[in-house]
This record gives structure tokens, sequence and C-alpha cells, in this order.
């Protein structure tokens, strides 16, 4: 959908019409859903994170600035939501209690329950994902998977533009790392039960 | 020139020992390569088997990073969220909309072309004053104007004793005169405060009794002191009692002290100036 089209919509929209609106819906639900998976790993809130997004949008079309795009507004907002929706389901551990133990062994993404859960629930690329600290993780979704240009990803995570690019380097180099340990692994089990 | 741990290079082209500058892998996945560099970096990959594996490795993996995912349909949960909070409008109400605002901003458009025309014609119409003029101006006109209010309020209150004379001239024979003060207070003029009794004739005590209508009694001599907040140099001297009350002046120096029916001292004051 070209901008100006776009721009056509989201006007509608904001009076009211709801085509318009189901238009604008089904043109950037995919993406969103597909980034937010790819951020979270988590389908139920991928798909909560959409839907509060949108509304939350179509809330306030009227404030929305034509000269950017809808979509960088749209994402902006939902990994806002993605971030205090990740920050309430962080675990929270009583110190006094868990004393020296070290909480990241004990806590529900202890290796051998994250292995179980990816194993089942996630492919390799989620894996080599989660593994991405959040700025590489975001850089590398951005850009690969959504298309967006090195300039406006700065702009969106307010950092400069070497910044994003080393982000996206280390990024891939990490990714393409742990892919191929794993395939080697994986071709390894194969053998040795062949 | 020193690099600083972990920056790359700008430049999209590796330089290899002795060799000519080749683009590289990372380059041509960061979008920078043009198609003839791309051609160099597919030459490159040729010769080499390990450019080729990192260049597969990466290209694979990056398309099972845009692989689709299958997203649920949200548009029905949040049109219907959305069309809770504020609804939605239809084709034909979204025109009244767009025709009310029209209208709103044609009206606007004709009051103002209104009002340039009219100033167009008529360029004094919307001057304030011609000069400033000083306090002491605005101050004597007021003064004016608020001399002219007091004098109609004073033939109101004329036409007011006009009527209410008869009734009064029907009182005790003590009683000289009788003037209004304002709307709820009469005056009664005495002679001889000494031996001045009043018992209200009838006439006279209905025309007291009326709402909260007081009478003032009036002596032509000094006040006590002990009436203060008398002035006591006054010539003339007003006790106001509640209506429908007979009140009885003995004399002069103690009529207000004794009895539950005496003046009410509270309600003492001095107007000379509005009694006749």
């Amino acid at each position: 959908m070209n901008r100006s089209a776009e721009r056509k919509l989201i006007e509608k929209a904001a009076a009211g019409d709801k085509s318009a609106a189901t238009k604008l819906i089904k043109a950037h639900q995919g993406s969103l859903y597909a980034y937010i998976l790819r951020m979270s790993g988590k389908p139920e809130m991928a798909e909560d994170i959409v839907q509060d997004a949108f509304v939350r949008v179509l809330m306030h079309l009227d404030r929305f600035d034509p000269r950017f795009r809808f979509s960088t507004w749209l994402f902006t907002i939902a990994k806002r939501l993605y971030l205090n929706a990740n920050q309430k389901l962080k675990p929270h551990y009583d110190t006094e209690i868990v004393g020296g133990w070290d909480a990241e062994a004990q806590s529900p993404s202890a290796p051998a329950i994250r292995a179980e859960v990816e194993t089942n629930a996630r492919g390799c690329i989620q894996k080599a994902l989660d593994s991405l600290s959040d700025e590489q993780r975001e850089v590398i979704l951005l850009f690969h998977q959504q298309n967006w240009s090195i300039s406006a990803i700065a702009r969106h995570l307010d950092m400069p533009e070497g910044t994003v690019k080393s982000h996206l380097h280390r990024g891939r180099q990490r990714m393409r790392r742990l892919i191929s340990e794993d395939q080697q692994q994986s071709d390894l089990v194969a053998e040795v039960w062949s | 020139m020193k690099r600083r741990k972990g920056t790359r290079s700008e430049n999209p082209m590796d330089v290899g020992a002795g060799s000519k500058p080749r683009p590289s892998v990372d380059a041509y996945f960061d979008r920078e390569l043009c198609p003839d560099t791309i051609e160099s970096l597919l030459d490159s990959m040729r010769r080499s088997r390990t450019e080729r594996q990192r260049f597969d490795d990466t290209q694979s993996m990056l398309d099972d990073l845009r692989a689709p995912i299958d997203a649920p349909d949200v548009s029905c949960r949040i049109l219907g969220e959305v069309g809770e909070r504020r609804g939605w409008l239809t084709t034909g109400q979204r025109r009244m909309v767009f025709v009310g605002r029209l209208a709103t901003a044609a009206c606007l458009l004709l009051v103002v072309s209104g009002l340039l025309l009219v100033r167009r014609n008529n360029p004094q119409a919307f001057r304030a004053a011609d000069a400033t003029g000083p306090v002491s101006g605005v101050v004597a006109a007021t003064g004016s104007e608020a001399e002219a209010g007091i004098r109609a309020i004073g033939d109101q209150l004329r036409t007011f004793e006009r009527i209410c004379e008869p009734a009064v001239a029907d009182a005790a024979s003590s009683v000289t005169s009788c003037d209004s003060l304002c709307g709820k207070v009469r005056a009664v003029t005495v002679s001889a405060p000494q031996d001045f009794s009043m018992p209200l004739s009838p006439g006279l005590g209905e025309w007291l009794g009326a709402g909260n209508v007081k009478v003032v009694v009036v002596v032509s001599r000094t006040a006590p002191g002990d009436l203060a907040p008398a002035g006591a140099d006054e010539t003339i001297n007003q006790w106001m009692i509640a209506p429908g009350q007979s009140f009885r002046l003995p004399s002069y120096d103690a009529p207000m002290a004794t009895g539950p029916r005496q003046m009410n001292v509270a309600d003492w004051t001095t107007s000379a100036g509005r009694i006749r």
C-alpha cells in the first residue's frame, strides 16, 4: 500500500469508517504479529499486543502525524506494549529466600525447561533470536523481517546508524553461529541413531 | 588510523593482503552493494568455498526469518472493541458530519466577510474611541449617572409616601408627619416624645404589619448616650420597633429600658437627613 492510499484510509478510519479501519488492520496485522512473535516467542502475547496496539492506534488516529509512516507509529506502540508486558511477566524472586542461588538457573527459563519449551514450540530461528540482546534482535527483525532501512531503524530506536549496523552484523553473526552449531548437533544425533 | 574494537569499516569492500578489494557478504546483506558489486561478490564466492558456505548459511537463515507466519485474524475483535469505545459511523452519518462542518465553516466565513464589508463601508464602526480621555472624566460621568439613578429611586419613594400618607394620618394625633426611608421602613415623626403614646390604629397596624416593615419614631431631641451607635449630636433620632407592636415613650430618658414591647436598641439608627 502506498503512502497516499494509506493516508486516505487513515483519514476515513479517523472519521469513523469501519471498512477503512478494517483495511488498515488487514494490511498491518500480519507483519506486526510476526514481529512481536519473533520478539517475544509467545503467540498469545503477540496476539494480545497486536490487538491492543491496533485499538490504541485506532482510538487516537487524529493524533497521527502524516510525516511518518503508519507502520512506524504502530510498531512503536506495539513495542512499548511488549516491553510493558515483558516487565509484568518477569519473574520476581524473594532475594532473602533465594539467597545465593543462581537466579538464572532456578528461573522458569532455566536451560532444561527452556530447551524443552524451545524444542517443542520454537524453531531454530527463534532459539537463535532469543540468544540475541534486545537491541540486536530488534534490529535484525526490523531490517530483515520488516525490510526497514538502516536510517529508519536508527530513528525508531534513537541510535546512530553505525550502532544499528554494528548490532546488525553482530546479531547476524551470532545467529549464524548458533544455527550452525545446532545443525551440527542435529546431524550428530541423526548419525548416532542411524 | 586506529579503529575502535568491535566497529567495522564503512567500506563495503574487504581488502585482502595483496589482493584487489572485494565486496563482503555482510555488505550484501546490508543492502549496500550495487548490481556490479554483487556480480563481483558472486565471482569471489565461486572461487572460495568458505565464502559461499557463509553466504548460503546467512541467506538460508534470513529466508527462515522472513518466512510468512500464520497470523491470526484479530480484526473483528479490534473493530468490536473500538466500536464499543467510540463507535463507527455509516456513510450517511459521516456525510452529515462533513456537511455540518462545511456549514459551520461557511457561517464563519460569512460572519468574517460581513464584518469586513461593514468595516470597508464604514471604517468608524469598529473604532472604540477617537482619543483616550482622563480617568476623571469617566469618574464624573459615573457620578452623574449614579445621581440620576438615586433621583429615580427618590421619585419612586415619594410615590410610595403619597400612597401611605392617609394611613398615617389616622394614627395618633402626636404624629406630625410620615416618610418612607426605603421599601420596608416607615418613619413617623413626633414632636413631644416624653408624652408620646402610640397605640397603633388598625389601619396603621395593617400597614406596619406587612412583611418586615418597621416603624421609625423620630424625636426632635438629642439621643441619650446609652443608645449607641446613635450620634449624640443628632438633632433628630430614630428608634425602630417590630411591626405590629405599640410602644410608649413617657420620658425621653428612659423609654427603651423596660418591657419587651419597647424599642430595640440594636435597631437604633440615625439618618436624619432622610426624615422629614
